[in-house]
């Protein structure tokens, strides 16, 4: 991110023509400063104020009286103008801790009211109603750039200073009182001191944010921070998002720009912005902010997506009645094997057990199911049918008979399908980790909608393969399963989610008279060892096998144990 | 079993009930039928989904699935129109108005009954009689309960869905309680949902009883059925024998 | 000292009606509404232009200001509030921030910004009394004041505890669920108590206009005056409205008379803060105390 501060400083040298944008930039610029502070006291610790200005106000006045009275250096008046708003934030903030929220937005409101009644009424230090004009800047060079880059400065470290304590110990408590406050305080979270601790520093900014107002634009007056304004930056705020601290630039520069927007059609601001104010609370109560992050993690991460697809196929293809099928085909025994992989998965998931298959015992085709990998996508809904169909053709074009299956996951399922349609041409059926034989549980619609980020989120595929596995840890294998899982075809992330709860085949399994392993690693995340058992159970000639400390995927996992047991039984 | 039914009294049927707090599946795929004229006890451990099905009866809850009344689904309904149906949910915990008093929350309950009828909750609270003025906050637990039971009586129910009514009573009271309820069930006619988490208490005054784990019925038959269930017994009567 | 402390009661009397709109919606939907000052402004300036660009006769304009209050009321509760109930209350405030810088806005941009006169309802002479206790000045206007007072003060007292919709409401205010299962249509207890209170304001905004004169900010003091009038009361009756209204105001005339006008708000913040720290129920707060 930080490039984009890079810029931001940089901006004023390449507009040094027009005062008037690096004007209006610095002003983005203070309102963004003063917003960040309300963020910290509404968005992250839960209170309500709508007296902001009033601290605005006082860091002005402050920096301004002591600049042309004392001539104090300007950085100096403007920090002592911030150290002044924070001493009042714990005046302010400090009695309506006792109550909930509600009466802390009353007394700031009572404060932002009685802050611009006592600064018109001392007229002889504030100059009244009238305010205070020509307050001096001292430049050297050029007073527009020198004013941004001063406004930059105290931004740059505000950020910094706000980001650090977001995520420091104190953040995690500001959080925690505004979800819970008696869950914090039974935590041990002492909310006052939390609580006062926002609101002082949220007011410190707005502080420095009045000072460096109060010199950018060299005159200041009671009015100019009046409630109107503190529900301005309170718009601002809500608009840029509460709880974020990018927020307030988006909240601001919308703030600032409007005026030139509308400056013709000659229709009051405050509507408008009242009306954005109440469309953003009813209809995206997170802000600008977050959908802004929303859209960069969509596109930003859809990019990394494409560009991690796979892109050469590394077996061979076979026509089939339904579409072209990829497939590696391994060794020379005289033993047909047919490996089916699960869900995110492609035939490149069975490497590690190929590799240690024997090679003249065995011949070895795994398939990339339709809808996955290199293999051509089915028309119409996913459905395990469909797939048993395509493994069917498969089967048939390339003329395997008599052969073991051998399913992991979702492909348990497939197999399970196949079995108990060709029963007479397997000679045996290995379910490793495979979906249970009466389905998985039926979701609720929102938690299928959860599987497809996954469509656009490497990290979070190559994340849940690994901890399916936990006892395989090449990650350059699961960088390439990914890159493969990313080819599965668009509907398929959420179709083969509900494709498993609709299947049952424990009726069809009774007649089965091959034998059948079920290999279950105890320490899958996914499947339970009763569903597991009962698998087993369902069929005639079933048994369970048990692997200790090994997760969802054996076949990577203990590639020795799985092929023991293709052998066992044959022999 | 028969019942005398009133006429005017149809049987509530609750057809694959679906109820959802969020993320957390509560209520998953419950079927419930409660014959009218009968006592319905709903039992099972804390978070079963039992109150999570009796609110969705009376409609504070959003489910999927249907409830019907007779012939006719109440599904669209919002809970006070539920109410005008007869349909009467007493609040788990006691929930009467406490900074009201016991006639302002009698009051409150016969708020859809044209002709609110004290007398004939004070027969059969007669304690409330002397205690109209009375804060209900300051009521004793179990008085608060009958309150809560006497305050649903006021809206004329045809149906009575009761939150666990013995939660945190002793059990002396808990038996004026049961008689209450047997009262109401066999003099006044009304259909009675029973919630309970005491199952003794409830198998002891219901007809018919639906065990519910983890969001799906478990077990349902009528009361003595359940009661000689072996798995009832062990779960649920704390391994009573005979 | 007399004639101050009933000219301090009679500004209370003011602070009283805008406390009791305030309370009644904050009691039944939870909401604080800091839109309250600006929509009886802008009910306010309709009735203003109803009177004097429409023609017609000032009492049927009230009447019918009051009348598009309690409309505007229900809208506002029905269509910005209640979609998010659900979410936070803090949501809601902020929804009521939104209204009032909409109306606001609305009300510089349809009537400018200049202030508008607005005729007294009662002229004449006051009344004046003598006694052992010195001279008391009436005005007319404060009887008007007082009166209405009183009149809203009684019939919320026998609204709220003899009728069947008061009952209702008061069920709604303690727990809206349970309300519900007596039958109780919450959404029609939640439009009412907007719609009160949003035709109070309007009164409150009928009343102080002949002094206040019409103008977009012609309630934001009575508005903070109403809220500090409600605290010192609780938040949460009726009765502590309104006499933490008529305390506030004699207060406030009391403290007037030895420091300028320029504190009146800082007095008010003061107070505040005084009540939060050390009553935190508000003066005539009360608890009901509830066994477990």
């Amino acid at each position: 991110m930080l490039w984009i501060w890079l810029i931001l400083a940089l901006l004023p040298f390449l507009l040094l023509k027009s005062a008037f944008i690096i004007t209006i930039l610095s002003l983005v610029g203070i309102y963004a400063l003063a917003t960040l502070g309300l963020n910290l006291i509404m968005g992250y610790s839960g209170q309500i104020s709508i007296g902001h200005a009033a601290f605005m106000s006082i860091g002005a006045y402050t920096s301004t009286l002591l600049v042309m009275h004392y001539n104090i250096p300007v950085v100096f008046g403007i920090i002592l103008g911030g150290i002044t708003a924070f001493i009042f934030g714990i005046l302010i903030g400090f009695p309506a801790l006792r109550l909930s929220g509600f009466y802390l937005a009353i007394a700031t409101m009572g404060f932002v009211v009685a802050i611009e009644q006592l600064f018109s009424y001392f007229e002889h230090i504030t100059g009244g109603h009238a305010g205070i004009r020509n307050i001096p800047f001292p430049f050297l060079w050029n007073s527009d750039v020198e004013k941004y880059l001063l406004v930059f400065a105290f931004l740059f470290v505000a950020y910094v200073v706000a980001d650090r304590l977001i995520n420091s110990k104190t953040g995690r408590a500001w959080m925690a009182v505004r979800e819970n406050e008696i869950a914090a305080s039974v935590m041990g979270v002492n909310i006052a001191w939390y609580k006062v601790l926002a609101f002082a520093i949220g007011s410190m900014f707005a502080g420095i944010a009045g000072a460096l107002y109060a010199h950018v634009i060299g005159y200041i007056a009671p009015s100019d921070f009046g409630i109107a304004k503190s529900l301005d930056l309170l718009a601002i705020s809500v608009i840029g998002g509460m709880a974020s601290i990018d927020g307030p630039f988006y909240g601001a520069l919308i703030y600032v720009a409007m005026p030139f927007l509308f400056s013709r059609s000659n229709f009051s601001l405050s509507i408008i912005f009242g009306a954005l104010l109440i469309f953003v609370v009813l209809f995206m109560p997170l802000g600008i902010s977050f959908y802004i992050k929303i859209f960069r993690m969509n596109y930003f991460n859809a990019l990394i997506a494409y560009l991690k697809k796979s892109r050469r196929p590394f077996g061979m293809f076979v026509q089939t009645p339904v579409g072209r099928i990829h497939y590696i085909k391994h060794g020379s025994g005289n033993i047909p094997v047919v490996l089916v992989h699960g869900n995110f998965a492609s035939s490149r998931f069975f490497e590690p057990l190929i590799k240690k298959i024997p090679e003249d015992q065995f011949t070895v085709y795994a398939l990339d199911l339709p809808n996955f990998g290199f293999s051509d996508e089915l028309p119409g809904d996913v459905s395990i049918e469909k797939y048993v169909d395509a493994l069917e053709s498969f089967v048939k074009t390339l003329g395997i008979n008599n052969f073991i299956l051998l399913g992991h996951s979702l492909g348990g399922a497939v197999a399970m399908g196949y079995a108990v349609r060709h029963p007479k041409n397997l000679a045996k059926l290995v379910l490793v980790d495979p979906a249970p034989i009466f389905g998985m549980p039926r979701y609720d619609e929102s938690a299928y909608k959860i599987i497809d980020v996954y469509r656009k989120n490497p990290d979070m595929i190559k994340r849940a393969l690994m901890m399916n596995a936990p006892n395989y840890d090449d990650e350059k294998f699961f960088d390439r399963i990914t890159s493969d899982a990313l080819r599965m075809a668009k509907k398929a992330f959420i179709g083969n989610a509900k494709s498993l709860a609709d299947y049952n085949y424990i009726d069809k399994a009774v007649l089965l008279e091959v034998p059948v392993v079920v290999i279950y690693g105890d320490k899958d995340v996914i499947l339970d060892y009763e569903s597991m058992k009962k698998t087993a159970e369902a069929f005639p000639k079933g048994k369970l096998i048990v692997l200790k400390d090994i997760g969802h995927s054996p076949v990577i996992e203990a590639p020795e144990e799985v092929i023991k047991h293709l052998t066992d039984i044959v022999t | 079993m028969k019942f005398f039914q009133p006429t005017d009294t149809k049987d509530i049927l609750v057809k694959g009930l679906n109820v959802w707090y969020g993320p957390v599946h509560a209520v998953k795929g419950i079927d419930l039928n409660i014959p009218a004229g009968s006592v319905t006890a709903i039992l099972g451990a804390n978070g079963a989904g039992k109150s999570s099905t009796l609110k969705a009866i009376v409609g504070s809850v959003k489910y999927n699935g249907t409830i019907i009344l007779g012939n006719e689904s109440i599904d669209v309904l919002p809970v006070h129109e539920r109410v005008k149906k007869g349909v009467v949910l007493c609040p788990e915990g006691r929930g009467i108005f406490y900074q009201m008093t016991v006639k302002e929350n009698l009051l409150a309950g016969a708020y859809t009954n044209k002709t609110p009828n004290f007398d004939f909750v004070f027969d059969i609270f007669p304690f409330l009689k002397e205690r109209l003025n009375q804060i209900a906050g300051t009521l004793s637990g179990g008085e608060q309960q009958m309150l809560a039971i006497a305050r649903a009586l006021m809206a004329n129910p045809k149906y009575l869905l009761l939150d666990e009514p013995s939660l945190g009573l002793a059990p002396i009271i808990i038996e004026k309680i049961v008689e209450i309820i047997k009262r109401v069930n066999e003099s006044l006619k009304i259909t009675v949902v029973l919630v309970e988490q005491n199952t003794s208490v409830a198998l002891s005054i219901a007809h018919y009883g639906y065990v519910l784990e983890n969001g799906r019925v478990a077990l349902s038959g009528n009361a003595k059925e359940l009661k000689d269930n072996p798995v009832v017994r062990e779960k649920y009567l704390g391994g009573v024998r005979k | 000292m007399i004639n101050q402390i009933l000219l301090g009661l009679s500004t209370g009397a003011m602070y009283s009606l805008v406390a009791i709109g305030l309370v009644m919606m904050y009691k039944v939907s939870g909401v604080m509404n800091f839109a309250y000052g600006n929509m009886g402004m802008f009910m306010t300036y309709v009735i203003w232009w109803l009177s004097s660009s429409i023609g017609f006769n000032i009492f049927v304009s009230i009447a019918l200001g009051i009348i598009f209050a309690a409309l505007m009321g229900i809208l506002v509760e029905r269509y910005g509030l209640r979609p998010i109930r659900h979410l936070s209350h803090g949501s809601m405030l902020i929804v009521t921030f939104g209204i009032l810088m909409i109306l606001e806005g609305l009300a510089v941009q349809l009537w400018g910004t200049e202030y508008k006169s607005f005729p007294e309802l009662i002229t004449g002479a006051p009344y004046v009394i003598k006694g052992d206790f010195g001279i008391m000045v009436i005005r007319r206007q404060d009887i008007l004041v007082f009166s209405i007072l009183a009149v809203v003060s009684i019939a919320i007292a026998l609204f709220t505890k003899f009728t069947k919709f008061g009952i209702a409401v008061r069920a709604v205010s303690e727990n809206e669920e349970i309300a519900s299962y007596m039958g109780i249509n919450v959404g029609s207890v939640l439009a009412f108590s907007w719609a009160f209170g949003t035709a109070m304001a309007a009164l409150v905004g009928v009343i102080a206009a002949p002094k206040v004169f019409v103008s977009p900010t012609m309630l934001t003091f009575y508005q903070i005056q109403g809220f500090t009038a409600a605290v010192l009361g609780g938040f949460e009756t009726f009765t502590g409205a309104v006499f933490g209204g008529l305390l506030l105001g004699v207060i406030e005339k009391i403290v007037g008379n030895y420091i300028s006008e320029g504190f009146k708000a800082s007095i008010s913040l003061v107070i505040i803060v005084i009540v939060l720290v050390f009553f935190p129920n508000g003066l005539f707060g009360r608890r009901v105390r509830r066994r477990a």
